[in-house]
């Protein structure tokens, strides 16, 4: 998709039936798995509006899923309580972009949480009740029906609680297969070793995939719109417990535990929550991983196979996260050494927040 | 040997792009992606000093491992084993040539995908055989090896990335 002004006039004018003026274009800078621009308008009413464009990266998502399901998740989404942007349309017409693209409105609000990692303690109130509102989405989420609203049209359903687990290492082995280059032996290994131990589900939900700080649109202390339904999957809910960025953040002062993780599932519980078990997230926090590795591969793949068109970024998801990942598989298994928390931290460090 | 040596032109870029180039960008695009290519500069500088050595010694690990693997393999009547043999056979370069880091991470490739493959065979084989000491044997030399490269590996991605600052 051509981005520039000139074009996105032609282009809004034409998909809008009406003169369009291109304020402000803007390529989002944080995400690694695809690209997202903010597309500022002024309508012929004098109307301005902002809309978010979506889009692969030029040599291809970091993400074994497509774009095409992205967008199913906005879309069907939008038929539930959980709070997202509203899709507008898909487009893929070849006279107005060589690569299919979807928009949706942008939410007012901000990615970043003011003084969520500021370690003094007069911000543990506002970090214990911005756990608590996630918790709160979160469960919005799990209680969205999917069978009715045909989730898994898109989204593989296991037939049963004991078979989350497995099915979902099955479908994350099976997207290994379909982008990865070289064979990685751990990937085979881990991946027999969670299925021999694969805990059920308390039920089957429709599951975000990523979570944590960074991920929603935040005004205030309310999440106004949950984003980066990229890695969505139905199964069970602990996957979502997995890959919390912060979110539960564990909290102690003068001796005493205040906050953390088991608060946050107990929390989640009387909201309306699964009842997740701490050992059921330590075994999806390796299925998580496993799909970091994927992601790895892929993003390896698009940086061999087209380094003209790759982005720095994907560079660096093929080697250090990818590396790291691995050495995860292994401490999972009791075979080495795990990477350290501050190693862990650093991957969600930007230079817009450093740590 | 040209001096500088490509170490020290890769030492003096990433200087230059810290010093000079990263206090004129104001774009936090700019900064973003220029933070990720200093990480991967200083990888590119580590892979340069230690990945030649670290390719050959797990090749050297892999030959005795597929080895042992094809044998097996074999004694159950797979044809895997003959596919592991005859990439064990293959030459990856040609007699005295130089082995180029992207000669050797073909050759380790190719050996290690033959460990993928053979893994998967050996899971398969599991219900049957999995109490057999051969059995056993091949899969702990197989988890043996996939620890020590990804530990191995540990020493192109530490001193790159750890404790240097924002990734992106």
């Amino acid at each position: 998709m051509d981005f520039s002004p000139a074009h996105l006039t032609r282009y809004l004018t034409h998909k809008l039936g009406a003169p369009v003026e291109v304020l402000e274009v803007e390529r989002f800078s944080r995400g690694t798995s695809r690209q997202t621009w903010f597309v500022s308008i002024r309508k012929a009413t004098g109307a301005e509006q902002t809309l978010l464009f979506r889009t692969d990266l030029a040599a291809g998502s970091i993400e074994p899923t497509s774009l095409a399901q992205e967008h199913f998740m906005y879309e069907r989404l939008g038929h539930t309580k959980v709070p997202v942007a509203k899709v507008l349309w898909w487009e893929e017409d070849p006279a107005w972009t060589e690569t299919p693209f979807y928009v949706r409105e942008k939410i007012e609000g901000t990615w970043n949480i003011p003084h969520f990692l500021d370690k003094d303690p007069k911000y543990d109130e506002l970090r214990i009740e911005i756990s608590k509102e996630h918790m709160r989405k979160l469960a919005l989420v799990h209680a969205v029906d999917w069978r009715a609203l045909k989730f898994d049209e898109r989204l593989p359903a296991p037939p049963d609680e004991a078979s989350c687990g497995r099915i979902y290492v099955d479908k994350t082995m099976a997207e290994f297969e379909e982008i990865r280059g070289e064979g990685v032996p751990a990937m085979l290994e881990v991946a027999e070793w969670l299925k021999d131990k694969a805990p059920p589900a308390p039920r089957i939900c429709l599951c975000k995939g990523t979570n944590g700080f960074g991920e929603e649109v935040w005004r205030g202390r309310e999440i106004v719109a949950m984003s980066d339904w990229e890695e969505a999957s139905i199964g069970d809910p602990a996957a979502d417990f997995a890959f919390m960025q912060y979110l539960a953040p564990e909290l102690e002062r003068d001796g005493k535990k205040i906050w953390g993780m088991q608060h946050a599932l107990d929390y989640y519980k009387s909201v309306g929550g699964a009842a997740v078990t701490m050992e059921a997230i330590g075994y999806y926090g390796v299925v998580r991983a496993m799909r970091l590795i994927v992601m790895g591969e892929k993003a390896g793949m698009a940086v061999h196979d087209q380094p003209k068109l790759a982005e720095i970024r994907q560079a660096w998801t093929a080697t250090e996260v990818a590396h790291v990942c691995k050495r995860g598989l292994l401490a999972a298994m009791g075979l080495s050494a795990p990477p350290t928390a501050s190693q862990l931290a650093e991957f969600h460090e930007t230079v817009e927040a450093p740590l | 040997m040209i001096n500088p040596t490509a170490t020290d032109i890769l030492r003096l870029v990433d200087a230059t792009l810290k010093d000079k180039v990263e206090p004129s960008l104001s774009d936090l695009t700019g900064r973003s992606a220029l933070a990720t290519v200093r990480h991967l500069l200083r990888h590119v500088l580590v892979r340069v000093e230690v990945e030649g050595q670290l390719l050959t010694e797990d090749i050297a690990a892999l030959r005795p491992l597929l080895a042992q693997v094809s044998r097996y393999l074999a004694s159950k009547g797979v044809a895997l084993a003959n596919d592991i043999d005859a990439a064990l056979a293959k030459a990856h370069r040609a007699p005295g040539a130089y082995p180029t880091l992207d000669s050797l991470g073909l050759e380790a490739g190719a050996l290690r995908e033959c460990v993928y493959q053979a893994l998967k065979q050996l899971q398969s084989l599991r219900d049957a055989h999995g109490t057999e000491p051969d059995y056993i044997a091949a899969r702990a030399a197989i988890r043996s090896y996939l620890v020590r490269q990804i530990e191995e590996e540990e020493k192109t991605i530490g001193p790159a990335f750890y404790g240097q600052g924002p990734r992106r």
